[in-house]
């Protein structure tokens, strides 16, 4: 990426983004959009975090670690133009949940031929199936202006945020009887008891539930799970068809594609420039060291890091004040889920629907069952990956052929659970890599049995990995978990939720903040907007 | 209305309460129960000869303080204890005793400073939490000056605690207490009485409410037990005069869709009422003793869908000596729980249809309810098993999970084996049948956050009265929730008279 | 991806002008020729055979069938005779109507309900309490329905059924093609028209279609598609849900939703009896007086002619019946929405179902209809008139 700029500002910066991932580099857009003079750091010698694509074997390119898109704001599409520096997002066909025994699911954008597959399982969920989806869709327009907008201050006097508070209860209390209800429901209820309400089918169920647990260390039996659920309707109610899709060229295409935003607004983005800490005088932060001895001033650093790498490996507990370093020791990070990523000579065949037809054009979910997601579940509590794990499979080299030499395809396999704390240890993870990549082939070899013999190269990120290449602390793709007590006006600690951190000069922009993680954006967006609004920069 | 005929279904600690308050305040009342015993799931259980169980469920220690002062329980014999329990944690190498915010014995490094904040936590909420718990539920859909005034009592909080609050109360109790720096043994015994009797580990997400909610409200228990509670509450109905008929099962409410007109007994008998109180659990109520086109939709759907799967078992123990440690020291009150996974994977067992191999145990020793000088009777709270046990709760079944509480129990009361004289399982199907309650559930349904407050058990019935007009709702399954607190049959009674 | 009815094979092989649509999951024709002209006038003036496959059936049936009913519907059907179909509509709780239809007396403890959209769900909810089986017999039947002035002859030469017998909302057993095999015959139907609708399993449905048009060859029998059924149904004022109503379980917001009252079904709902579901609502409805109301609407010819005539052409009006909602005004205001109509090629009248603010609601209420003539937004006077608005007296016959 180019260097030249940073002569023409002499060194001085308005503000250093530290992190090149897709919410750091929305940040820097935004920023450099209304003329500030804008410097993106990445320690990495490729940009987009972990939205990120590689060509790790010969030919083939691997959305390394994210690997679908969905809640990317439009808004965000918009204001940077994003189509014009490259991101173009193909839809995915469908969600396929393939049986050992029976003839799998398969749910189709069309409501017709979804309506004949779910009725062979249970002709009520079938009736009910469209319902849900309005439901939650409905929900989904209830929730969207709270990711849409920074979180309130519940304990602040200040009639500003008294007057956003009072919006957020006659949001509630504008609800009927029944939404009402529902919302409580969708807000602590887990995923499984939540649709046991609507659905009776498992087989119907747990490719649901899943939704409400990906990326995050809860069963589909934890409370709390169902909103979570929430996040899979909330692309489609603005007004985005299909709104799951691929990003043509990998994940790693949504992150360039804002960068060349970012750069065309005048932003500067370097990588190879890991940040070693944050420089903090008087209780300001007034700049950057890098690694390689290199020292940036600027008038405002925004960190896109999670927070705990932030605070406690760039700035020091000693600057902190100790209520925030005992919130952070409690902030829950604990990654779940590692990612197999293989390259295949062929593409796979699965037993219960022969062919290779539409269906694996889309997602494929190894979710059999309820129960089958919660012992997952149960080994990773104490301590294992699962041994028969959750994964959500994709085949983008099907819809997207520039990510494969013709006829071979990229296989990406996200996979659930695999804890960041072994009961051995953080640490033991290397030695259990390629046991952990083998449960992962042997449970999808189940399902499509030719899958081993059609491999030409298989990566294996554990937890472990993720944070050592991606700077994910304890393997955490969301930058902290997804619940109750660290959303909203809690993420990443009470007090500090709106991007702001008690080092002046310091700002926060990643997922860690509201609304959190996933590859939305709307943190980058959301800090930008905050601190232009604020004249921190 | 004063005169009016009120029928209570139930002979319950709230049924008893609430006519106690009824007949006090000149409502004719008559308190029908299916059993031959009055107090429910508070009665004493005689299982062996000689022997009687405090209780089903055996702590007294969450009374709520304006139902027993309303009641006059005072002057009919109810006594409080002047401190607070001291409960035995057994760890690796001896044990730790915890009696209020002090602990003692085989304490962690951290245990001491974590109790304190763990107290000063309980000790800030409670009167805020008294508050929601003994008035009319929390609705968000009532005037905007009762939230405001329930706002402003969470603010007087002060921001600091107000902020811990709301991030503690949507956590599991496994982190909140591991996050206090607790050592695993007495992480896991205050973790208990967040999961017993509802279908949840530690490591449920809100389970730290429960577990806040329990300690802020629970103060000294009563003197005599459970037994002795319902003692007094029957007395006090009696005295204010209540009309108490045992083995007088209800069979059917009489309503009309719009109006109740009375009950209908199992002798056939039907008694006219201008109100019923029912203080069963909402399946019972609205499902079992009303016909299919005597409710409102909502309320019937809303009973279908609540959650009550039981998973506590009741182990009652007849010993013929005291409950001792290895070095002989007596315990009157025991959680037997190595750590937190030890209770999570005890709640593993229930999702799936099977029984704890090592189930968490909340023990209270009697020796006053052994009629032999020296015996003792334990009564256990075993978390947990399935109500749906695969194959289903045989003796052969009952008996394996005794054996598995006792083997948990003789890890640190190795004596205890030699001093059984008898055992009595009460698997959830048993409680069910018993005493009446779906899913064997002895909380009268989960204590989830969309259980509570104006929604339990139904936001048709929230605040104890139902659509129909005259029919109200009081017991565990409502507003305050389950547990021996005499809350729910308190604002039921309340709710009657405001009428 | 739709299905291929029972009688697919036929119609297919009919259907030249390629002009299909998808009805609740299956394929369906819209009109076989050019224009469904022909086809209208074989409803009104012979007879129309229509693919009705796929309405949704059930068969309700147990000792507590009846009042099962009574619970689930809005009108109580236990005293209905054996061999006796009336018209239902069913509510949730809140008195919104989710879906209307037919429900037939088969036995003593055997009902069978016809719906528009798909209805198991809302059964199976409320059944558990009841000593009922609710079944989806949807594809265990094949349906037809034979419309028109000559329908009855048609099926008085096709089967044994003594169809003198036969009344306005009968219901008989018959056997056809010599007792090849047997099938339902109802005397209902969705024209306004006289008419029957049979039913029949799916092996003998191809049988039964050659047989009737075989047989109909001399009484001038013609396939229809749903086109040509439309207009008549419009003429005959038959409301259609998911167009001139949403299913209160499809609403997206309470506007969606409508009372029977608002749809001119009060006359379906039966208050004064045992408690039903949405009884308190409709009752308190039914006191405070519904908001809306479903009217016809005669849209005035000669202004529309004009407006046409002032861009020198001639009035132009599409051949099948519309169903794109149109506002009404009363002076500047808009008061309400047609929601489907038709060009009554019998009564030579421009019709539209609309609902409006009750208190316009009276029969002879002057209102605005707007009209697009050449990307010109213009309104037409039109008049409230009353439903049907094509009552033949063989309708009822």
């Amino acid at each position: 990426m180019s260097v030249t700029n940073t002569e023409r500002n002499g060194g001085r910066w308005d503000a250093i983004i530290i992190g090149g991932g897709h919410n750091g580099l929305a940040c820097a857009a935004y920023l450099a959009k209304a003329g500030r003079r804008v410097k993106v750091l990445e320690r990495r010698h490729v940009l987009g975090g972990a939205a990120v694509s590689e060509e790790v074997y010969p030919g083939f390119t691997f959305s390394v670690c994210s690997y679908v898109v969905s809640l990317l704001r439009p808004q965000i599409i918009r204001d940077l133009e994003l189509p014009k520096h490259g991101l173009e997002i193909l839809p995915l066909e469908c969600a396929f949940t393939p049986q050992l025994e029976g003839p799998g699911l398969v749910r189709w954008p069309d409501a017709a031929k979804t309506r004949a597959e779910i009725a062979r399982l249970s002709k009520k969920d079938a009736d009910v199936y469209p319902q849900f989806g309005r439901a939650m869709g409905r929900m989904g327009r209830l929730v969207k202006p709270i990711i849409d907008d920074p979180p309130p201050d519940p304990t602040s006097f200040d009639p500003r945020e008294l007057l956003k508070l009072k919006k957020l209860g006659d949001l509630v209390r504008g609800l009927s009887e029944t939404e009402l209800v529902r919302f409580v429901k969708m807000m602590t209820m887990s995923s499984a008891d939540f649709l046991d309400e609507w659905f009776e089918s498992d087989v119907l169920k747990a490719p649901m539930a899943v939704s409400g647990i990906i990326g995050t260390y809860l069963g589909v039996r934890s409370p709390g799970t169902a909103y979570v659920l929430l996040h899979h309707y909330m692309g489609e109610i603005d007004g985005a068809f299909r709104a799951w899709g691929f990003s043509r060229g990998g994940t790693g295409q949504i992150s360039l594609s804002i960068a060349r935003a970012a750069e065309a607004y005048g932003a500067d983005i370097e990588v190879n420039a890991g940040v070693e800490r944050v420089k903090v005088k008087d209780g300001r932060a007034t700049g950057v060291v890098l690694t390689d001895g290199r020292e940036l001033d600027a008038k405002a650093v925004i960190s896109g890091v999670d927070p705990r790498l932030t605070f406690f490996g760039l700035v020091g507990k000693e600057h902190l004040p100790g209520e925030l370093v005992s919130h952070l020791d409690r902030y829950k990070l604990r990654g779940s889920s590692g990612k197999v990523n293989l390259a295949l000579d062929r593409l796979p065949e699965f037993t219960c629907r022969p062919g290779n037809g539409l269906h694996i054009k889309g997602d494929i979910a190894i979710a059999p069952s309820i129960d089958y997601l919660e012992r997952a579940y149960d080994e990773a509590k104490y301590g294992a990956f699962s041994r028969r794990p959750y994964l959500n499979v994709v085949i983008p080299s099907l819809t997207d052929p520039t990510v494969a030499p013709p006829g071979k395809h990229v296989m990406s396999i996200f996979v659930q659970y695999a804890p960041y704390h072994l009961k051995e240890g953080a640490a033991d993870w290397p030695n259990q890599r390629d046991a952990f990549g083998d449960a992962v082939v042997d449970t999808l070899a189940e399902y499509a049995p030719g899958l081993k013999e059609s491999i030409l190269y298989r990566q294996v990120l554990t937890p472990w990995d993720l944070e050592k290449d991606f700077g994910l602390t304890e393997g955490n793709i969301f930058h902290g978990e997804l619940s109750l007590e660290q959303l909203f006006f809690l993420r990443p600690a009470p007090g500090w939720a709106r991007y702001r951190t008690p080092v002046r000069g310091l700002w926060m922009c990643g997922s860690g903040t509201h609304p959190g993680g996933g590859i939305m954006g709307a943190p980058g967006k959301l800090a930008a907007e905050r601190m232009l609004k604020e004249r921190a920069v | 209305m004063s005169g009016a005929k009120v029928i209570v279904i139930g002979g319950g600690l709230n049924g008893l309460a609430a006519a106690g308050l009824l007949a006090k305040a000149g409502r004719e009342v008559h308190v029908y129960e299916a059993r031959d015993a009055l107090g429910g799931l508070a009665a004493g259980v005689p299982f062996a000869d000689g022997y009687t169980a405090p209780g089903l469920l055996h702590d007294t220690a969450m009374v709520r303080p304006w139902v027993a002062d309303a009641l006059g329980l005072a002057q009919h014999g109810l006594q409080r204890e002047a401190s607070p329990a001291a409960v035995t944690i057994p760890t690796e190498r001896g044990a730790i005793t915890l009696r209020g915010a002090e602990v003692s014995g085989d304490v962690g490094p951290g245990d001491a400073d974590g109790v304190r904040r763990y107290t000063a936590l309980v000790d800030a909420v409670r009167p805020v939490l008294a508050r929601i718990m003994d008035q009319a539920p929390l609705d968000p859909r009532a005037s905007l000056l009762s939230l405001l005034k329930t706002g402003l009592a969470v603010r007087r909080l002060g921001a600091a605690t107000m902020l811990e609050l709301m991030q503690v109360a949507p956590m599991c109790v496994a982190d909140w207490t591991r996050s206090l720096g607790l050592s695993e043994p007495l992480a896991a015994a205050l973790s208990l009485p967040a999961v017993e009797g509802s279908f949840t580990g530690p490591w449920s997400a809100h389970t730290a409410t429960t577990a806040l909610v329990r300690a802020a409200l629970s103060g000294p228990a009563v003197v005599g037990g459970a037994p002795a509670l319902v003692k007094a509450v029957v007395a006090a109905a009696k005295a204010h005069g209540a009309h108490l008929h045992t083995g007088a099962r209800v069979t059917r409410i009489l309503s009309d869709g719009a109006r109740v007109s009375g009950v209908e007994l199992a002798s056939g008998e039907k008694v006219t009422a201008d109100a019923v109180l029912s203080t069963l659990d909402p399946r019972s109520t609205f499902l079992c003793l009303s016909g299919p086109t005597d409710l409102p939709l909502g309320l019937v759907e809303d009973a279908k869908r609540y959650r009550m799967r039981g998973t506590t078992v009741k182990v009652h123990l007849a010993l013929t000596g005291p409950l001792e440690d290895a070095a002989g020291n007596r315990i009157t009150a025991l959680r037997a729980t190595p750590s937190l996974d030890d209770v999570e994977r005890a709640f593993d067992a229930a999702k799936y249809r099977a029984a704890a191999e090592a189930p968490a145990l909340d023990v209270v020793v009697r020796e006053d309810m052994a009629t032999a000088p020296g015996h003792a009777v334990a009564s256990i709270v075993a978390h947990a098993a399935s109500y749906d046990l695969a194959g289903g709760w045989t003796d052969d079944a009952r008996q394996r999970f005794g054996r598995a509480a006792l083997d948990v129990l003789s890890r640190h009361c190795p004596t205890v084996r030699d001093r059984v004289a008898h055992m009595e399982v009460l698997a959830p199907p048993d409680i069910a049948e018993r005493y009446g309650v779906t899913g064997g559930h002895v909380l009268h349904g989960e204590h989830a956050p969309d259980q509570l407050l104006f929604l339990r058990p139904s936001v048709h019935c929230g605040a104890h009265r139902t659509p129909i007009a005259g029919l109200y709702v009081g017991g565990g399954a409502t507003h305050p929730g389950g547990g021996l607190t005499l809350g729910p049959g308190g604002l039921a009674a309340r709710a009657i008279l405001s009428k | 991806m739709p299905q291929p009815t029972p009688f697919h094979e036929r119609t297919a092989a009919l259907c030249t002008s390629y002009a299909w649509k998808h009805w609740g999951g299956y394929y369906a024709v819209c009109h076989y020729d050019e224009s469904p002209e022909r086809e209208y006038n074989a409803i009104r003036h012979a007879a129309g055979l229509l693919d009705v496959s796929p309405l949704y059936k059930y068969d309700v049936s147990g000792p507590g069938a009846g009042a099962f009913l009574d619970w689930v519907l809005a009108k109580p059907v236990s005293a209905l005779k054996r061999g006796r179909v009336t018209y239902v509509c069913w509510c949730d709780d809140d008195g919104k109507v989710l879906d209307d239809g037919t429900c037939w007396r088969l036995d003593k403890q055997r009902f069978r309900l016809t719906a528009a959209s798909p209805a198991l769900w809302w059964f199976l909810r409320h059944a558990d309490r009841f000593d009922v089986t609710v079944a989806d017999v949807s594809a265990d039947l094949a349906a037809l329905a034979l419309q028109g002035p000559t329908s009855k002859a048609i099926l008085a030469d096709a089967c044994d059924a003594d169809m003198g017998a036969l009344g306005f909302f009968g219901l008989t057993e018959a056997r056809f093609d010599g007792g090849a095999f047997t099938a339902l015959i109802t005397r209902t139907g969705y024209t306004g028209d006289l008419g029957y609708e049979i039913w029949v399993e799916p092996v003998h449905a191809l049988r039964l279609w050659d047989l009737l048009m075989h047989v109909g060859a001399a009484h001038g029998i013609h396939p229809i598609g749903l086109d040509a059924l439309d207009i008549s149904r419009v003429e005959a004022g038959f409301i259609l849900q998911g167009c001139d109503y949403t299913a209160a379980s499809d609403a997206l917001i309470p506007s969606h939703l409508s009372s029977p009252y608002e749809l001119n079904l009060g006359w379906t709902v039966k208050l004064d009896r045992a408690p039903f579901i949405g009884q308190r609502a409709l009752r308190a409805e039914k006191a405070r007086g519904p908001a809306w109301a479903f009217v016809g609407l005669d849209i005035a010819w000669e202004p529309l002619e004009r407006l046409y005539a002032a861009h020198d052409l001639p009035p132009h009006l599409p051949l099948a019946a519309w169903r794109t909602p149109v506002p009404i005004y009363r002076g500047m205001r808009q008061i309400g929405r047609a929601t489907s109509g038709a060009w009554s090629p019998t009564l030579k009248r421009n019709l539209a179902l609309a609902s409006v603010e009750a208190e316009f609601a009276a029969v002879g209420t002057v209102v605005d209809f707007e009209v697009t003539v050449e990307w010109e937004r213009c309104r037409v006077p039109a008049t409230v008139s009353a439903l049907p608005f094509f009552d033949p007296p063989r309708k009822r016959a």
